[in-house]
């Protein structure tokens, strides 16, 4: 187990290296790439299986004492979460592969090898119990999302670059003076001390601990009012990679805020946290509107899905908390999936305008189904895995006479179906504007493209379709996270 | 065996789509046919059997109550006569609409029998979040039908709106179940109690406004004509006989959970008969017969709709008959209007003349249907009108008077659209131009048109049909369609109806041939547009784009987080400085700083930066880290280098801000560093546990092996995070072996 736990982590960072190695062969490259980021998907699923089966499985990294030591945490929380982003990982590296061959700008041999590091962040940043650790993965994301960002040298990349890296940097500042704050308070940065400690301090101390990190997780979830950086950056890269951001970045923000504050008890915040869900839905339901790009509106999406899991998390309760896990497992894959069929559009018709595409349904029937279902799930229609996390997300809320933010998640959903609605009129309906039909890639690229994302859809139809045994692990990692003594004692005791 | 029926039409799903390239649009309809087909003919097996209810169940997320639970009982088989029925004649019809060289054929097909399948699922459904789903997949599927000549951008306008509508429905009408299942503590429909109180309330206007925008009631009616954009053959069959009806259908079934419920009826009525009136003046204005037939469709629907909204046995009954008899003259006479169009090439009342000659089948589907529609003997329609008026009878009060005035002028406008359809199209005139006969168009129509008058014949059978499933939904529904009601007051109420309908229909056959402004449509669009605009706005004032002011935001917020730590500032125990020398760096790091705030040029403000760190690591030689201090001054040095190597690209000075906004950059900067002081002053002071030292230091010397401790923290307890950050940095010297491989871009111009 241990080993799994281990491989997950340095297997994408081999691959990595191997990568740079081999710079020079592309083909070579790109099968050591998948290998690498292949072995660790199928770990996690390994993970997951044998979390699922035998409870929590706790590593101390060198044998060190938590007190001292960083230690590696694979609760159900962390075994949902690291298989769906870590498959979204390898399915984008496949599509961009075939991408990679036909429409990419300077640097192509980076991407593989940055995909690598920032898998290794992220599954960091899902396993770890230290506090100082998530900073450090956080960094590791950070860098490796910036580099692959600006990596191709367009101006509008460096550009939007600018505010993606100085917002986050900001935000990892606020991190640090977090972390102090709370070893000043707690004398420790292992989370599961810190569940035991922080319940015990002064309200208004632990309530500030809560409300900075609020604000530390979320400017890396993007929420309201620290999403900023987010629309800006996300359209200007490829769309792989913001593939790859969307599905992960932000998620990575909402899940270490739900562990933080869930184990350490925040339930005070819940108000506030409502309140901040209800306006990230909405200002980002608008920003959707307000567009008239696919990868723009998509990206606004991104934001406005983030309140849904604030609003599961802010309402404190098992089964908010429930309907939050099982909003981010769902929302990851079909996110990520979107833009993939986002890069489909821009490859086949040149560009990612509405008003410059038209009538891609008659031309191209695959696409168009399969922009179609994640969008369905994604506006929360049945009956998509869309439908059941926000039924969860808003039956909690009515459960907790949360009436308010029930509305609003109602008619955020409302917006959006209008903004789904105007891409699939822009791009799929109507007439081709300029008839001209972006530069052809080589069949066999595209065939690879469009398997993989084909593959994507498939993963998302089966969220959809496993959606209660889904819900029961949700339930199960919502509960253990909630009562925090279980997750205390596996770290602690031995 | 509900599940297999429903396997059946998917697989005709799947088929038509694989053979969608191989096959023309003629075979592929009669592929999509054939599912609906087999459920008609189990439908009707079932009902001349009369075998009893049958359950079945999927469960999907047994933790929300989310199951696929299916309930066939005589409403559900009386609905899939209907649905499957009319859906298999439809697809017969629509090989003949179709050209034979038309394209998009799998979609058309696919989409239809889609359709078809979401609809029994509705029909079926025993459990309301199983009906939820099936309802917003016909919303889905009418969507794409609609649409399906989309190279027209009023199809589009009008397909978007049809979805808007009937969507931000169904979102209301999934809080409403959810208020309901929540109060009724179960989500299975046929074991709902009813419910009372303010939740009660809230969930019965939920549920009617759900299903007022599906069965198009006023003012939720603006997307059904424009919806007649879609094929004829999708209009008569999702726009007329089916899909429109589901709210009407939830309306039954939800129906005894709101008997308490006053605002169920109240609203109800209100719906209903605004919409029976306006559809029926709707009508009259409209000069396309396709239009009037829409209009006509959202009156008879409000008449549904106030039937069910009074609720009584009789009045339950009257509407489960209104929609059994509705569906088949109205789905005839989009039928005939189908034909008329692709045989002449209009649908415009003033353009047609001579057709009672040319399309003599056609006229007599029409004439059948007509005289159902306006409710004369001796048709099944008739004998519907006349149970909706004995209905009346029970009322009292001003209820009664209401409702009887309201249902009374809308028969009269129905018989006069009526009259005015049929002599519009059929009537005199100069003689169109007509193409030949299409036995397929042609049959189906007349088929459903002579059922009227044969459910007549057979009124027995029909009763048979009928009374149970209004027994389902209520149990004093317990009535039997008439054939001749006798000299009653109903009878005479009829009779006046017909008369005055008549005098009316005549005087307005051949006025407002034009087709009228279609204002609520406008509004509609309007609204969406609308809403279109003020996103943009709220998004340009958000998201300007300028990082100082994002930056300022977040400062601004985490310092407003970081209040809570002022309620534990404890001031009694804090020092000013435990050395002298403290001070003096202290200063020199403000002074630094806020220079670093104040001056103008881009150099200026690197080398007060670097001061600021010069100062910090000043004080961490005071308190004993003189490691730290050596690093954090070369990286103070190496980052003042670099500013001054990259400033040479850079403007000299910053641009000018102006003072309002200098001075909240400036209050923002004061917040937040007061706020950090509060934050570990307080923390600090109020602490919980100890930082582990001596734990540190055993583990460092004892087992570590190393006497500096820092090392061994940094090599061994927390290797993984030096790993981490090693792979960072090097992460970071490749973007920046990246960037400079990249040829400077050039400059747009």
């Amino acid at each position: 187990m241990s080993f799994l736990i281990a491989m997950v982590m340095i297997a994408p960072l081999v691959a990595a290296s191997a990568g740079i190695l081999l710079r020079r062969r592309a083909r070579t490259r790109d099968i050591a790439t998948m290998a690498g980021l292949g072995v660790a998907a199928l770990g996690s699923f390994a993970i997951l299986f044998e979390v699922a089966s035998n409870g929590t499985q706790v590593i101390r990294v060198g044998g060190w004492s938590p007190t001292v030591g960083i230690v590696l945490v694979a609760d159900l929380f962390a075994a949902l979460v690291l298989p769906i982003a870590l498959s979204i990982i390898l399915i984008v590296e496949v599509f961009a592969v075939g991408q990679r061959r036909t429409a990419w700008g300077a640097n192509p041999e980076l991407a593989g090898p940055l995909l690598g590091v920032l898998t290794a962040g992220v599954a960091l940043a899902i396993l770890t119990g230290d506090l100082f650790t998530l900073f450090v993965a956080f960094e590791l994301i950070l860098v490796s999302s910036y580099v692959l960002l600006t990596h191709q040298g367009k101006r509008g990349q460096i550009r939007s670059g600018m505010t993606y890296v100085v917002m986050n940097l900001f935000a990892s500042t606020l991190f640090l003076f977090g972390v102090a704050f709370v070893y000043a308070a707690t004398g420790t940065i292992n989370i599961a001390l810190l569940a035991e400690r922080i319940p015990e301090l002064d309200a208004g101390i632990r309530l500030g601990i809560g409300a900075w990190f609020f604000v530390v997780f979320g400017t890396k979830a993007a929420i309201f009012p620290l999403f900023s950086w987010l629309p800006d950056s996300y359209p200007t890269a490829p769309t792989t990679i913001t593939a790859v951001f969307a599905g992960l970045l932000t998620k990575i923000g909402i899940y270490a805020m739900i562990r933080f504050h869930t184990l350490t008890g925040m339930d005070e915040l819940g108000p506030v946290m409502l309140v901040v869900a209800g306006l990230t839905m909405v200002v980002g339901a608008l920003g959707a509107l307000a567009q008239s790009d696919v990868k723009r509106i998509l990206s606004f999406h991104v934001i406005s899905q983030i309140g849904y899991m604030l609003m599961g998390l802010g309402l404190f309760s098992a089964a908010g908390t429930t309907g939050a896990i099982l909003f981010l497992l769902h929302h990851m894959p079909v996110k990520t999936v979107l833009f993939l069929v986002g890069g489909l559009i821009e490859n086949h018709e040149g560009t990612s305008s509405l008003d410059r595409s038209g009538g891609l349904a008659a031309r191209r029937p695959l696409i168009a189904a399969m922009f179609a279902i994640p969008a369905l799930s994604l506006a929360g229609l049945p009956p998509f895995s869309g439908f059941v996390a926000k039924l969860a997300v808003i039956s909690a809320a009515i459960d907790e006479a949360s009436i308010g933010i029930a509305v609003v998640a109602l008619a955020a959903g409302a917006l959006t179906l209008l903004s789904m609605t105007k891409i699939w009129i822009g791009v799929f309906w109507g007439t081709d504007a300029d008839q001209a039909e972006a530069t052809p890639a080589a069949p066999n690229n595209r065939r690879l493209m469009t398997g993989a994302t084909a593959l994507a859809v498939a993963g998302t139809l089966a969220i959809s379709l496993l959606a209660g045994p889904i819900f029961d692990l949700s339930q199960r990692a919502a509960n253990e996270l909630r009562s925090a003594d279980l997750y205390i004692d596996e770290v602690t005791s031995r | 065996m509900v599940l297999v029926l429903l396997g059946f039409h998917l697989a005709g799903v799947g088929m038509v789509l694989a053979l969608g390239r191989r096959l023309g649009i003629r075979p592929l309809l009669a592929l999509g046919g054939t599912a609906p087909a087999i459920s008609a003919v189990w439908a009707v097996v079932q009902l001349i059997a009369g075998s009893s209810d049958r359950t079945s169940m999927v469960t999907w997320v047994g933790g929300l109550d989310l199951e696929l639970r299916f309930k066939v009982d005589s409403l559900a088989l009386l609905m899939t006569l209907l649905v499957s029925g009319i859906g298999a004649l439809v697809f017969i019809y629509a090989i003949g609409y179709f050209n034979r060289d038309t394209t998009g054929g799998s979609r058309f097909s696919a989409s239809l029998l889609g359709f078809s399948a979401s609809m029994v699922g509705l029909v079926w459904a025993d459990s309301v979040w199983t009906l939820f789903i099936f309802w917003e997949l016909t919303s889905v599927t009418s969507f794409l039908l609609v649409g399906h000549k989309n190279q027209d951008p009023s199809v589009l306008a009008a397909a978007r709106r049809a979805l808007m509508i009937t969507g931000a429905g169904g979102l209301i009408l999934l809080a409403g179940l959810l208020v309901l299942a929540q109060q009724a503590n179960t989500t299975i429909i046929s074991e709902l109690p009813a419910i009372g109180g303010t939740s009660g309330t809230i969930a019965a206007i939920l549920v009617l406004v759900g299903a007022a925008t599906k069965s198009a009631q006023v003012p939720f009616h603006v997307w059904l004509p424009g919806a007649m954009a879609a094929p004829t053959p999708v209009s008569a069959y999702l726009h007329s006989a089916t899909m429109v009806k589901a709210g009407v259908l939830l309306l039954a079934v939800t129906g005894p959970a709101f008997a308490n419920v006053e605002a169920f009826t109240t609203l109800g009525l209100a719906f209903g008969l605004t919409s029976m009136l306006w559809g029926a003046v709707g009508a009259l204005r409209q000069g396309d017969a396709k239009l009037i037939l829409a209009w006509g469709t959202i009156s008879q629907l409000g008449l549904m709709v106030t039937l069910l909204a009074l609720g009584t046995g009789k009045a339950v009954f009257a509407a489960i008959s209104l929609l059994f008899a509705h569906a088949l003259f109205k789905a005839a006479l989009f039928l005939i209007v189908g034909e008329v169009d692709v045989r002449t090439g209009t649908r415009q009342i003033d353009q047609l003349g001579g057709l009672a000659s040319s399309m003599p089948l056609s006229f007599a589907a029409a004439a059948l249907a007509g005289l159902s529609m306006a409710g004369a003997p001796p048709l099944l329609g008739f004998t519907a009108k006349e149970a909706a008026l004995e209905s009346l009878a029970t009322l009292d009060g001003v209820q009664q008077i209401v409702v009887s005035v309201g249902v009374g002028a809308g028969s009269v406008l129905t018989v006069a659209y009526t009259l005015r359809f049929v002599f519009g199209v059929f009537g005199p005139g100069p003689p169109t131009v007509v193409a030949p006969r299409r036995w397929l168009m042609t049959i189906p129509a007349l088929t459903l048109a002579s059922l009227g008058f044969v459910g007549y014949l057979v009124l027995g059978w029909v009763n048979d049909i009928v009374r149970p499933a209004a027994v389902e939904l209520n149990a004093a529904a317990d009535y039997s369609l008439l054939r001749w009601p006798g000299l009653t007051a109903p009878f005479g109420a009829s009779l006046g109806i017909l008369a005055v309908g008549t005098a009316l229909g005549f005087g307005v056959i051949r006025r407002n041939v034009g087709t009228p402004e279609p204002k609520g449509a406008r509004t509609a669009d309007a609204l969406l547009d609308g809403v279109l605009v003020a996103a943009s706005r709220a998004t340009g004032r958000i998201q300007h784009g300028s990082l100082p002011v994002y930056l300022t935001v977040m400062a601004a917020t985490a310092s407003l987080a970081a209040l809570p730590f002022f309620t534990g500032l404890d001031t009694s125990g804090l020092v000013l400085a435990n050395q002298p020398l403290e001070m003096v760096l202290a200063a020199a790091i403000l002074v630094s700083a806020t220079a670093g705030a104040f001056v103008g040029s881009r150099l200026g403000a690197a080398l007060t930066l670097g001061a600021v760190g010069t100062g910090v690591s000043g004080l961490f030689v005071l308190y004993g880290a003189p490691d730290l201090a050596l690093t954090q001054l070369l990286v103070e040095t190496i980052v003042v280098v670099g500013f001054v190597i990259g400033l040479g690209h850079l403007a000299q000075q910053f641009p000018a801000a102006s003072g309002g906004w200098r001075l909240t950059r400036l209050a923002v900067s004061v917040l937040g560093g007061l706020s950090v002081t509060a934050a570990l002053a307080a923390a600090a002071a109020n602490s919980v546990g100890q930082a582990p030292l001596a734990d540190l230091k055993a583990g460092a010397v004892d087992e570590g092996g190393g006497n500096n401790i820092v090392n061994v923290i940094l090599t061994d307890m927390r290797a993984l995070d030096t790993l981490g950050e090693v792979v960072v940095l090097a992460t970071v010297a490749l973007g920046i072996l990246a960037l400079a491989n990249v040829r400077p871009p050039e400059v747009p111009g």
